[in-house]
């Protein structure tokens, strides 16, 4: 499968959504039967994948919050696995 | 055993027993036909209400049919003013391009419809009734176009398996976002129908080759869930990850159920949410109580170090086949009544052919005869 290129700009898929669980007081990501207990920095990654911001911008703004510039590969990993079991969509 | 603080994610709404199909490995009771005092929609926005309170972050709706129920668009959007996320499983031969816009309306998540095989005649066949097929590729392709990201479901047994390359090219064409291949699970209606289902050995591994490949082919793109039968597994599977822990369910008449076959298990007295709030159902009624967790479970299962991966397998399963909901599940290799496993897979490989008993009015009637 192809790298995750900068100029991309993912997208949650169309049956993926984020939700506050209040009840539990977790992040989620639910889909069709399932649901993903999301940990802090998937959530802050995916809240970013707004289908408008790319790859690169995503980068500069958690490298900004983190003051932080090596997360690249980090996050690149993670949205990859997130795009290969189709929550997010990265091509384009 | 003290009190457990586990709350569920998911609520099985099955709205209605009625169905204009027929396929036998329905999974609906035997007995659907004598369960008909449906729950109206105020009820049901009651329990989907409590649900949320309870944790619930996702109603699946199911039937029978959902969409014989006129109120269903209002029942998914008060799932959706509840922050719900909502999918409705059909068999698609109801689905118009006016209810479909106003299912998106009412801002339903997903959309599953259930196709019986990739051959029109076999699906029909096996859906039972009048012919549906070509009605269900309708109904996928105007959930695709209205919008809805589109899940296939096909149940497979030994009639359909050996077409799952068709099965999966048909799911291609029709844009599905997913693909479930679920193996038939032999409970209720599929037992009675096993020796006409049940696949051999040589065709479980096959498809399992298949769907695995076009898994890495597809990857990206389209989903695809091969569920494997357990028959074939040398141990039980963790039936809905544990009694009482994640899923319950809520049938046509209010039953809230553990899980949807569950009410076939005789011996267990199971309340309706008409009596009793779900959270109080869920934790302090008896049947919901009665497997959950490890505590109750027997030898070889209160030993054995998987006992926390797959809580002793199905508790239906054990029922059926042993007349035990306390047994260990069969399906485990383990088992001192696995022979009931390896019998029925001895026949699979002989090949016993039998009439199809269909799901309908008539022969759930038929089947309470003495």
């Amino acid at each position: 499968m192809a790298d995750i290129a900068n100029t991309s700009r993912p997208r949650l898929a169309d049956k993926a959504r984020l939700k506050w669980d209040a009840v539990r007081g977790k992040h989620l990501l639910l889909f069709p039967e399932g649901v993903l207990v999301l940990n802090p920095t998937a959530h802050e990654i995916l809240e970013l994948c707004d289908g408008h911001r790319t790859f690169e911008e995503i980068i500069k703004t958690l490298g900004e919050r983190y003051q932080n510039n090596t997360i690249e590969g980090d996050v690149k990993e993670i949205l990859q696995k997130l795009a290969d079991k189709n929550f997010v969509k990265v091509d384009g | 055993m003290k009190m457990e603080q586990t709350r569920p994610y998911s609520l099985l709404c099955e709205l209605t027993y009625r169905c204009p199909l027929q396929c036998p490995y329905c999974s609906n009771p035997i007995d659907f036909a004598r369960h008909n005092d449906e729950l109206g929609a105020d009820e049901w926005k009651r329990v989907l209400t409590e649900a949320a309170a309870l944790g619930v972050v996702q109603a699946h709706f199911s039937g029978g049919e959902p969409l014989l129920r006129a109120d269903i668009p209002e029942i998914i959007r008060h799932a959706r003013e509840l922050d719900l996320y909502t999918n409705l499983s059909t068999g698609g031969t109801l689905l118009t391009e006016k209810l479909a816009a106003e299912l998106r309306e009412a801002e339903l998540d997903s959309l599953q419809v259930s196709i019986q095989d990739a051959d029109g005649t076999e699906s029909d066949r096996m859906a039972g009734g009048a012919p549906s097929f070509e009605k269900k590729l309708r109904a996928a392709r105007l959930a695709r176009a209205a919008g809805f990201p589109l899940t296939l479901n096909v149940v497979l047994h030994r009639q359909n398996i050996g077409r799952i390359e068709r099965i999966i090219a048909m799911a291609e064409e029709l844009g599905a976002e997913r693909l479930e291949l679920a193996n038939t699970q032999f409970n209720g209606w599929a037992l009675k129908n096993r020796a006409a289902l049940i696949p051999t050995r040589a065709q479980v591994e096959q498809a399992a080759a298949i769907a695995h490949a076009a898994q890495q082919r597809l990857k990206g793109r389209m989903e695809i869930l091969y569920v494997r039968p357990d028959y074939f597994e040398q141990y039980p599977k963790p039936c809905l990850n544990g009694w009482g822990r994640m899923f319950l369910t809520v049938t046509a008449d209010g039953t809230a159920l553990p899980c949807q076959t569950a009410r076939e298990i005789t011996g267990l007295t199971f309340e309706n949410v008409r009596q009793r709030s779900l959270t109080e159902i869920w934790f302090v009624s008896e049947s919901f109580q009665k497997f959950r967790g490890t505590d109750w479970l027997p030898e070889p299962c209160q030993s054995c170090p998987r006992k926390k991966m797959d809580f002793g397998g199905c508790r239906c399963q054990a029922f059926f086949l042993t007349s035990d909901a306390n047994a260990t599940d069969p399906a485990c290799s383990l088992s001192p009544r696995h022979d009931l496993i390896t019998q029925a897979l001895t026949e699979a490989e002989t090949g016993a052919d039998q009439t199809l008993i269909y799901r309908n009015a008539v022969e759930s009637a038929r089947q309470l005869l003495p």
